[in-house]
């Protein structure tokens, strides 16, 4: 065959008179050739056929986008990274629940706690202490 | 945006290419169907491949996708024969040109017609209009008084059942 494919035998190909291995082989060199699949192609054009009803079509409904795909993405995308926070948080909880830092920790919250109802209950016991002391002055002045 | 420009470069492909790519794949495999396969597979490598091409020689490197896909169709149906020939022939028959010469044009229709005609109907009708005369999906319903979904999915069958029609001849 040498480089490329002769005329003629390109001729024997396209009219099927050739044996199948030998045919294989042509293919299989007009598969990786440009010049040839350029003639080989030159020949057929003069014997087309007209392609079938809705091919194109076909063809194009296979590769057009789905709809939303990027929206639909991006929200799941922050719902995972949601629930891997919510994940993370409640396996710290479980693994340092028990531990003196975890406790010490609630003991600071608590302590600052019970201050404020101290504070609390001192401005209600000044409050009462003025009440009675105003209460006072004023029965005295209409006594 | 570049998407698009992509889909656009593919429906050129289709609309340049489309009935020289139909007439290989249908020169190489002889079945009518089968080369409609072979011919969106081809397009759709070429559509995802696009970015390997360089841009030289259009109609060589599409006609080699197609080569390329039809001949592993011949091969892996040639396989299959052979394995179904060992097991069921005595004698395995000689390897002589299994193919016809190039088929016309009107030879192809007058085999689409005949396979039409053995279907029932409503099936023959409808595909004989769909496939031979080339109508739409939307001027058979409207002529049928049919519903457009009713039209497609005949079509379907009849497809399905012309396929190995065609296969036996």
């Amino acid at each position: 065959m040498g480089d490329h494919i002769e005329d003629q035998v390109l001729m024997k190909l396209v009219n099927g008179t050739l044996r199948e291995e030998e045919e294989l082989l042509l293919y299989e060199h007009i598969g990786q050739c440009d010049f040839c699949a350029m003639r080989y192609s030159e020949i057929i054009e003069k014997h087309m056929i007209k392609a079938p009803m809705g091919m194109k079509e076909s063809i194009l409904n296979q590769t057009a986008p789905i709809p939303f795909k990027k929206e639909s993405s991006k929200i799941s995308f922050y719902s995972y990274c949601a629930k891997a926070v919510i994940g993370m948080v409640a396996g710290l909880l479980l693994l340092f629940g028990n531990t003196p830092f975890y406790q010490g920790m609630l003991m600071l919250q608590m302590r600052s706690y019970s201050q404020s109802i101290e504070f609390v209950n001192q401005m209600n016991e000044k409050m009462k202490q003025f009440e009675t002391y105003f209460f006072m002055q004023e029965s005295d002045r209409y006594d | 945006m570049e998407k698009i420009n992509e889909r656009e470069l593919l429906e050129y492909w289709i609309d340049t290419y489309g009935n020289l790519i139909f007439s290989i794949c249908f020169q190489m495999t002889k079945d009518y169907f089968e080369a409609e396969d072979l011919t969106q597979e081809t397009f759709l490598s070429a559509y995802r491949n696009h970015e390997s091409f360089d841009g030289k020689y259009e109609k060589a490197w599409l006609t080699k996708i197609a080569t390329n896909k039809c001949l592993d169709y011949r091969k892996s149906r040639q396989a299959k024969i052979s394995i179904v020939e060992e097991q069921t022939l005595l004698h395995t028959p000689s390897k002589e040109a299994s193919l016809e010469a190039m088929m016309e044009e009107s030879e192809v229709l007058e085999q689409l017609d005949r396979c039409c005609s053995q279907l029932k109907p409503p099936y023959n009708e409808v595909a004989r209009q769909y496939f031979c005369e080339e109508k739409t999906v939307e001027e058979i319903a409207l002529a049928q008084n049919k519903n457009k979904k009713t039209v497609q999915t005949q079509i379907y069958r009849a497809k399905a059942m012309l396929k190995s029609l065609w296969k036996k001849g």
